[in-house]
């Protein structure tokens, strides 16, 4: 039997302009990988400034230069609905590689802010 | 097997009322063209211009406002051609919100509902071109430079695409 798990990665961006690579893995027990979501502890920065490549299992999901706030879901959206839907993707050998690189944007100053990638996963329950 | 994939256009625009004409190159593998999505960011001025980035958050109290609706602000008009096709099939607007905040009571003098707190989902705008071209045509015009005398900023075309892929045991 598969049950919901959401997963979630954090990266910190302590410089203006920059570009992080960073590889995440899933648990083996993860079977499939049902949306993504973006968030940070400074939500301006992220909407403003933030674009990302991702990448599971090696395939692109979404492009170099795809902007976070395509990715991030307000308030005003139902919790069930938040996640970016990306149907039923096998992970394959588990790894997420997420490309996050801030940009310039003059409505934000930079500031040190926190990126976290949400992953809406199925996982196989043992019982 | 039939996958989505996203192709991202990046377009600097620095001059006011600036008309950009560009093209989109498409895999030779695509079955349709299924959505547009629009963004952009608000660069830091050149030497010879002083760009003064527009307001998005309305720091008015109702008291003062009433519940006046303000206008959005319209930055440019894109519009797209498939070679394949005739006339455009996408015509659309780059425009930043300035009405997040309005009806929200929750708002105060210290806080105010804004684009990155109260935005929903975001979808694109869904079109059905066939794929056969490889080539879309573009055309951006600036609109918010016949206000502004100085622009710089850097609009975002998305287009979503449905490529055929051949079946293997990767996945």
């Amino acid at each position: 039997m598969l049950k919901p798990v959401k997963k979630r990665f954090d990266i910190q961006v302590t410089a203006a302009k920059e570009s992080i690579t960073k590889s995440f893995e899933l648990d083996k027990t993860i079977k499939t990988v049902r949306g993504v979501l973006v968030m940070s502890d400074k939500d301006d920065l992220l909407y403003y400034r933030g674009t990302q490549k991702i990448e599971i299992n090696k395939e692109e999901y979404f492009p170099e230069n795809y902007e976070s706030k395509l990715l991030m879901s307000g308030i005003n959206v139902p919790p069930k609905q938040r996640y970016y839907d990306l149907g039923n993707v096998n992970p394959g050998n588990g790894i997420v590689k997420l490309i996050f690189t801030d940009n310039e944007d003059t409505r934000t100053p930079f500031e040190t802010y926190r990126v976290s990638l949400y992953i809406d996963c199925e996982m196989e329950d043992g019982l | 097997m039939m996958r989505e994939q996203v192709i991202s256009t990046s377009l600097s625009i620095q001059k006011a009322g600036q008309a950009k004409h560009f093209q989109i190159k498409l895999p030779k593998n695509t079955k349709h063209i299924i959505g547009i999505e629009l963004g952009g960011r608000w660069l830091a001025p050149t030497k010879n211009t002083s760009v003064i980035p527009p307001k998005e958050i309305i720091k008015v109290r109702f008291a003062e406002s009433g519940l006046k609706f303000k206008r959005d602000l319209l930055i440019g008009e894109l519009k797209l051609q498939s070679c394949e096709e005739a006339n455009i099939f996408y015509s659309g607007h780059l425009q930043i919100d300035n009405n997040a905040a309005y009806c929200d009571f929750s708002g105060n003098t210290y806080w105010t509902a804004t684009a990155f707190t109260h935005q929903s989902s975001s979808f694109e705008e869904r079109v059905v071109v066939d794929g056969r071209s490889t080539i879309l045509h573009g055309i951006y015009k600036d609109r918010y430079g016949e206000n502004n005398p100085a622009v710089n900023y850097l609009l975002n075309v998305y287009v979503w695409i449905e490529i055929i892929e051949p079946n293997t045991n990767k996945r």
